[in-house]
């Protein structure tokens, strides 16, 4: 007879009741049949954890719900605090009447729609201000400092200012990294001209650029929007220290980095709504080891 | 023509194919993961997918777009847990099984054996043989299901039965 050994299915049809009669027979006689008799009525008596299923359809007809709704809104879950924010800047600035300025807390999202009716929309800890009297008429120049995608409305001479880093554009969609020690400008439609202290360079659809007080290196821009837009951030041969303060930003935690290298790059992305996930796709794959000294506090270190 | 196509986007079609499709993509996540909490978000995260493109998948095509959607989810998930399954205290002699007593050491120790072997196979293999001898998955199903021939699926369920008597073998 053939043993079961030599087979690669001979095991699979026993279960599965598709031996001849005298393949069973004589697999009956073996040794080894009342242990993997025993084996499959053994593995009868086991359980797997039980689920509730009539709650977890609840649950997804609750979420449902909640897809139905943002899809006919396209009004995301942080509209309430950002509503919020803006009745208060709005009495403000009936006051001041001066600057306009929006701002957004750790793991906010805000979108602007300006004057013109192009849009601006802030990822977290981003400051934008732009002054309010006769914005449009001749120019129109905004003030970031953060992370910000545009998209701008054909018109005079668009300008993001950033201490001494200026983006220029006509008509288009770009977005705007601009912090006090990192700049970075990715194009997603149209021609932007990027300028810092040293260097200018005008880039177009799928170009970037980046360099804060280097001449400006350029950089491939494949998707259609920046992925943060969509609860994502992505990295390409970022330095570290960049992704760490994106993560701080994204978080609201305090990450200690003394003991790693800063300057080495990461490619990749990371989730805005999993801090642990977050922090397991950044380190892990830079052999670097993050523990919680508390809840908002982690230290990184070299494995 | 008829009046009305049946489509996902019908709610009450939409419990039906959660009803006929839910437990084995379970179960299915499950051991593969070993996490039951993990396999309810992939699960219920598929079925939201389900219904946000109701109008593009066809009702002959939902099960094995929610494998998919499943699958990749489970891809996307870092954390694998062992895979634990619960001795539920039946006794051999309850299901009518007459084996000798000298063979198995103590029953029970041979059950956590098994628990522990099982949870030991390589994923491709446990998830194999759980879906045939827990849910009763014919291999032409599993083969469905994982995405594979059935003859690969044949060969993952000898492969998983000889390893778990190699492991159990020597216990006795």
């Amino acid at each position: 007879m053939e043993k079961p050994e030599q087979s690669n299915d001979f095991l699979a049809k026993w279960v599965d009741g598709t031996l001849s009669k005298e393949e069973l027979r004589e697999f009956k006689k073996s040794r080894e049949y009342i242990l993997y008799e025993t084996i499959l009525q053994g593995t009868k008596l086991l359980d797997a954890p039980k689920t509730d299923r009539e709650k977890l359809f609840d649950k997804i007809q609750k979420e449902k719900q909640k897809e139905v709704k943002v899809k006919k809104l396209l009004i995301p879950k942080w509209i309430y605090a950002v509503a919020a924010g803006i009745a208060l800047l709005l009495g403000y600035t009936f006051f001041l009447n001066q600057n306009k300025s929006y701002t957004t807390g750790y793991g906010e999202q805000l979108e602007i729609t300006l004057p013109d009716g192009s849009e601006a929309r802030l990822n977290a800890k981003a400051t934008l201000y732009f002054k309010n009297r006769n914005w449009g008429a001749n120019e129109r120049t905004v003030f970031l400092d953060g992370e910000a995608f545009f998209k701008v409305k054909k018109g005079n001479t668009f300008t993001v200012v950033s201490g001494k880093r200026t983006v220029t554009v006509l008509g288009t969609q770009f977005n705007v990294i601009a912090t006090s020690d990192f700049f970075e400008v990715g194009c997603y439609e149209g021609k932007v001209k990027v300028d810092n202290k040293i260097s200018s360079k005008i880039i177009t659809k799928g170009e970037g650029v980046r360099g804060d007080d280097t001449p400006l290196n350029e950089l491939d821009v494949t998707k259609k929007m920046p992925s943060w837009v969509n609860g994502e951030s992505n990295f390409t041969a970022t330095p570290l220290k960049q992704v760490i303060i994106a993560l701080e930003k994204q978080y609201n935690v305090t990450i200690r980095k003394e003991a790693i290298d800063q300057h080495q790059k990461f490619t990749g992305t990371f989730t805005h709504n999993n801090l642990e996930k977050a922090l397991y796709t950044v380190f892990a794959a830079m052999n670097i080891t993050f523990t919680f000294t508390d809840d908002t506090t982690i230290e990184l270190y070299e494995k | 023509m008829p009046e009305k196509v049946s489509s996902i986007c019908d709610e009450k079609k939409f419990k039906m194919i959660f009803e006929d499709y839910s437990e084995v993509i379970l179960n299915f996540i499950y051991y593969k993961c070993g996490n039951m909490k993990q396999a309810e978000d992939i699960t219920q995260d598929a079925f939201v997918k389900l219904w946000k493109n109701c109008e593009k998948v066809l009702v002959e095509k939902a099960k094995s777009f929610l494998m998919k959607v499943a699958q990749n989810a489970f891809f996307n998930e870092i954390k694998h847990d062992k895979v634990i399954l619960k001795y539920n205290k039946q006794l051999f002699s309850s299901i009518g099984y007459d084996y000798s007593p000298e063979f198995l050491l103590e029953e029970k120790e041979f059950m956590e054996k098994l628990e522990r072997s099982i949870s030991a196979l390589p994923e491709k293999q446990r998830v194999v043989f759980l879906l045939s001898r827990k849910d009763n998955k014919t291999y032409k199903e599993i083969a469905e299901i994982i995405g594979l021939t059935q003859k690969a699926v044949e060969r993952r369920m000898h492969l998983a039965l000889l390893e778990l008597r190699k492991k159990l073998g020597r216990t006795i």
